[in-house]
């Protein structure tokens, strides 16, 4: 079933168990590491997800950090599977071992391995000589489990002549598809990366280089931004209808933080729209608050300023709505948008 | 403020596409082409030596034959879209106002460096 929202699926909350990871990748934007402690516990998150069930999430979706660090999470996935979620786990794919691999593949919709480019450009992006060659010698675990998986590609400013390269690794090797992220200026990447979040030119070459690639050999691709002709074209699907009562109307994808902080939309989204700590109040109870304050309505006001001001550029400027969304949250009086520094003619 | 001097993605992925090698796949896509056009290959040069970068037809349409050069300018459109090089807008030479009845066409596929091109026996 399509979904009313943009991204056509149901309401995902995507959960960063714990910071820690095995590598320090420049772009992270949740700055994990090595040294990294957060963590939450599974008795935390298991309420979470009972009560984001109950709120309308479908999709569980765990990142990190690296999530084959989390010990708990194959009991996580276990949950959201027994309460009909659908389950995803980003990974960077070094750390996968038949061992390992074995206690959550039957809790695994759908895995998605992240690659940054060639293996030069990838280990320098990981910090970490022999990233690429680890994770293409562990695949073949991921591969004979039985879990569709796919890529994962961050796209910068400087980087999508690499898109290639990715989509013909993702046919050579099984997977099913290649997601292109735009990089979010969050986290390490805010100051390791400040110059290289990609531009509407960027974000254009990469839609026509999907289609073609996609085209030519047959590997699903998504890249995450879309053209101002097809935003106000499906308009419905962007812009929630006043008065919004449901934290999915505003929130599609909510994310709950490794200091179990609740955000809605993405990292970016000022932090006066926070939903609050699971530390001090379940979900439900947060959400209930977050809908009674007004917030919800102010967020709900920045869905539509965007979508009146994107709306009246060129139609085949491409922009990444959610990111969009959430520039407009930052000062209620004084938006700052996105610079959109390239506008087709 | 740092100033950023790599390239933009875009830019070096068009130097990369211009400057394609030819493939196998890509040589046998242009003589499948030609095997079913009705086209009189005059001569045909494959440039950049042992890393052979492009390959220059010049090919030659008479009588009734003459309309089957735009399908062959199309497929030459065509086979750029996914093989990539540099398009370098074909030499036409057509004998005969208002119906030509000998069509000649120069047409540079992949990387091919713009020179003077002369085709013997035409008449402007």
């Amino acid at each position: 079933m399509l979904y009313k929202s943009p991204t056509g699926i149901a309401p995902v909350i995507q959960v960063h168990p714990l910071r820690r990871c095995n590598i320090a990748c420049t772009h992270c934007y949740s700055l994990s590491g090595p040294d990294k402690q957060e963590e939450i516990s599974i008795e935390l998150l298991s309420a979470c997800l009972e009560d984001a069930v109950n709120l309308g999430y479908r999709q569980l979706a765990v990142s990190g950090g690296e999530p084959l660090l989390y010990k708990s999470l194959p009991a996580l996935l276990g949950l959201a599977r027994t309460l009909g979620m659908v389950t995803t786990v980003t990974t960077n794919g070094m750390l996968v071992t038949q061992n390992l691999w074995t206690t959550i593949a039957d809790r695994i919709d759908v895995a998605a391995i992240s690659i940054d480019g060639t293996p030069e450009e990838h280990d320098v992006i990981r910090g970490k000589k022999g990233a690429f060659a680890r994770t293409m010698a562990n695949l073949e675990v991921i591969r004979t489990s039985g879990v569709p998986f796919g890529f994962i590609f961050t796209l910068t400013q400087y980087n999508v002549n690499s898109l290639e390269f990715i989509v013909r690794l993702a046919a050579e090797q099984g997977a099913r598809s290649v997601q292109v992220h735009p990089l979010v200026l969050f986290g390490r990447a805010a100051y390791a990366l400040s110059s290289a979040r990609p531009d509407s030119l960027e974000l254009l070459i990469a839609l026509i280089e999907a289609a073609r690639l996609g085209s030519e050999l047959g590997v699903a691709i998504h890249v995450d931004a879309l053209t101002v002709d097809q935003l106000v074209k499906f308009r419905e699907y962007f812009v929630a209808e006043s008065p919004v009562t449901t934290l999915v109307d505003v929130a599609p994808t909510l994310i709950v933080q490794a200091d179990a902080t609740v955000i809605p939309l993405t990292h970016e989204v000022d932090s006066r729209f926070h939903l609050g700590s699971l530390d001090n109040a379940r979900l439900l109870s947060l959400a209930g608050d977050w809908l009674n304050s007004g917030k919800c309505q102010q967020l709900a006001e920045a869905y539509q300023r965007t979508w009146n001001e994107l709306s009246n550029l060129c139609p085949g400027t491409v922009v990444t709505w959610f990111d969009e969304v959430a520039s407009r949250t930052h000062d209620h009086c004084n938006i700052k948008p996105l610079e959109l520094s390239f506008i087709m003619g | 403020m740092t100033i950023h001097h790599e390239k933009r993605g875009s830019e070096k992925l068009l130097e990369a596409w211009k400057a394609r090698s030819l493939t196998e796949e890509s040589v046998k896509e242009i003589a499948a082409a030609l095997d079913k056009s009705p086209a009189r290959v005059v001569s045909a040069n494959v440039v950049g030596g042992a890393n052979a970068t492009g390959i220059q037809l010049s090919l030659s349409y008479s009588g009734d034959d003459v309309p089957q050069c735009g399908n062959d300018i199309l497929f030459w459109l065509k086979w750029h879209r996914t093989h990539g090089g540099v398009v370098n807008p074909p030499r036409i030479i057509i004998n005969g106002i208002p119906w030509p009845d000998l069509v000649n066409i120069d047409l540079d596929f992949g990387q091919v460096e713009k020179t003077a091109i002369t085709t013997p026996g035409t008449v402007g």
